[in-house]
């Protein structure tokens, strides 16, 4: 007999007990909270040809972007082909095999397909919003659920939907339902760490700073658990906040405390704490040897190969920990691979011309590092990451603009920013750096 | 990570994410989930065998030693999350068998509520791991 999934789905070759640890390790992955990888194994250990739990597990590894991780996707995709599969976890292998390979953006229209004939798929949903997320594919992002969401009436798990759409409405700028989408999944379930972290983003982009700080605080019990694997970036959205409002001690305090309180690997982490410790240099605060350490725990995953959203991060700790040959090295190994390879593109596209501009800036060639930075910064379904992830672009480019003196440059962008956020105390205080009268 | 742990006054949580084996009556205060194997080797060769055992798993990261008191203490990094669980280990002498011991060993979860038997499996592991010389 044939068992099936909280959402009804076929779950071929498991027993009783490993569908229900399949729901367990879903429900884990979708509120980002308790070790989702555990249920998986231990459902496959339970039922040895049961195709959806190594196609849950080979997800969650895929969504690493870690070199070694994504090694460990190659050889569970090969474990799949030996299995007896249904036509859902063919359909997920067919994906599989393209995220496996880095091939992100077609992994993502895979995935698109599979979400039209499994609506509620969750696994397909999250694995593909994630998908979206590396691709930085805001349209997506948002229609991937919406095109699901009316199949989910009455279906268990509906929250966790609304929590995803936040997020892509978020990252398309409709910040009003943005907001109501996600403060209804928190209705829904409190513990959706990513929908409260859809809400924060919200309140980043909208510059509200001291309500985001509030929330994110009052909230904590909900995203700040020990076993919550995001609670690294809400801590970082937190220190966003913090840095909004002037208070650099407590972004650093955060910094040292919580974003790299305990010294984690996790590469989603790291570029967390690169991407907060850029901002807080640039705005003139001590970092002390932080770059240090960070430097030494992302050569780990820095491969130039894997996921150049990360190299990026990567390569500025490498700056700012003095090792700038370490950042150029990542370029060179894009250059020395194919370029019909989308990562390789993505490097020598986006990649290349940050790392660029940002060891112009750190030399002090702020002019240098204008045209490098000018050419890369419009991401879109490319590269990767959030609005607020990369906002640390346009910090540095602002920067340099100033401080190379083409105030010109600087007041263009300056009021780019504050005709989307302008209360903001950041960008109020690169207008009178500028020049300009802001209101 | 703070010193060793007392397993004479040990007490387990009620969460179930911790895994106990330890000889009958060595922790008063602390309900074991069995015993370790009786192995037919001197205390100090299992104390080595523990130390390479540790050493060989990429995931097990060798903490504390105390090589007179036949006591170790390692740390279990799970896949990719990276949670970590702590184990304590001591190596004992098998009562009135002379050239013969077994461990006490207490495994626990930092993080979480169940570890859907991790713990225990990671002992059944070590006991697994000890036997070869």
């Amino acid at each position: 007999m044939i068992l099936h999934d909280r959402q009804g789905l076929d779950l071929t070759g498991a027993s009783a007990r490993a569908a229900e640890l399949f729901d367990l390790g879903c429900s884990r992955f979708a509120r980002f909270c308790g070790d989702p990888i555990e249920p998986f194994r231990e459902a496959l250990i339970d039922s040895p040809e049961f195709g959806m739990a190594l196609v849950a597990k080979a997800w969650i590894y895929a969504m690493s972007t870690e070199p070694q991780a994504t090694a460990s996707v190659r050889r569970m995709v090969d474990d799949l082909e030996d299995m007896p599969l249904g036509p859902r976890e063919e359909s997920h292998v067919r994906a599989l095999k393209l995220a496996a390979n880095t091939e992100w953006t077609a992994a993502a229209r895979a995935l698109d397909l599979h979400g039209a004939a499994y609506p509620c798929d969750l696994i397909g949903l999250m694995a593909g919003h994630q998908v979206d997320f590396l691709t930085a594919n805001a349209r997506n992002l948002r229609d991937r659920i919406a095109r699901a969401l009316p199949a989910w009436e009455g279906v268990p798990g509906r929250s966790h939907l609304l929590g995803m759409l936040a997020f892509g409405l978020e990252e398309m700028g409709d910040y009003r339902r943005a907001e109501a989408a996600g403060m209804k999944a928190l209705e829904l379930d409190a513990n959706d760490s990513w929908a409260h972290h859809a809400v924060a983003h919200v309140m980043e982009m909208q510059g509200r700073a001291a309500e985001g700080r509030d929330f994110i605080l009052k909230r904590r019990a909900h995203w700040a658990q020990p076993e919550n694997f995001l609670k690294v970036h809400n801590w970082w959205h937190l220190a966003l906040c913090h840095l909004e409002l002037g208070e650099l001690d407590v972004a650093l305090a955060l910094y040292d405390e919580e974003v790299r309180g305990e010294p984690t690997t996790v590469a989603q982490n790291l570029v967390d704490a690169s991407a907060l410790l850029w901002r807080i240099h640039l705005l003139g605060g001590d970092t002390g040897e932080r770059w240090d350490e960070l430097a030494d725990t992302w050569t780990q995953h820095a491969d130039g190969k894997c996921y150049p959203f990360n190299d990026v991060h990567a390569a500025m700790a490498y700056i700012g920990a003095g090792r700038r040959s370490d950042a150029t090295d990542l370029v060179k190994i894009a250059h020395e691979g194919s370029p019909d390879h989308e990562m390789n593109r993505w490097m020598r596209e986006t990649g290349e011309p940050l790392i660029d501009g940002f060891l112009h800036f750190d030399r002090g060639e702020f002019p240098g590092a204008i045209e490098p930075l000018m050419r890369a910064r419009q991401i879109a379904n490319a590269f990767g990451g959030s609005h607020a992830q990369r906002d640390v672009i346009d910090w540095t480019l602002i920067e340099a603009a100033l401080r190379g003196k083409n105030l010109a440059v600087a007041r263009a962008l300056v009021q780019e920013r504050l005709a989307l956020r302008p209360d903001s105390r950041v960008n109020l205080a690169f207008a009178r750096r500028a020049g300009l009268r802001a209101h | 990570m703070p010193g060793f742990i007392d397993f004479k006054t040990l007490e387990r949580p009620a969460s179930p994410n911790t895994a106990l084996l330890a000889p009958d009556g060595f922790t008063p205060t602390a309900q074991p989930d069995g015993a370790a194997p009786v192995y037919n080797t001197a205390p100090a060769e299992l104390y080595a065998r523990a130390l390479n055992a540790v050493a060989a798993k990429p995931n097990w990261q060798l903490g504390e030693t105390d090589d007179a008191g036949l006591r170790l203490r390692f740390v279990a990094v799970s896949a990719l999350m990276r949670f970590k669980d702590d184990v304590d280990l001591v190596i004992l002498p098998a009562d009135g068998q002379p050239g013969k011991s077994t461990f006490a060993a207490y495994s626990r979860s930092r993080v979480g509520y169940s570890d859907l038997g991790a713990n225990r499996k990671r002992l059944d592991a070590l006991s697994g791991a000890l036997m070869a010389p």
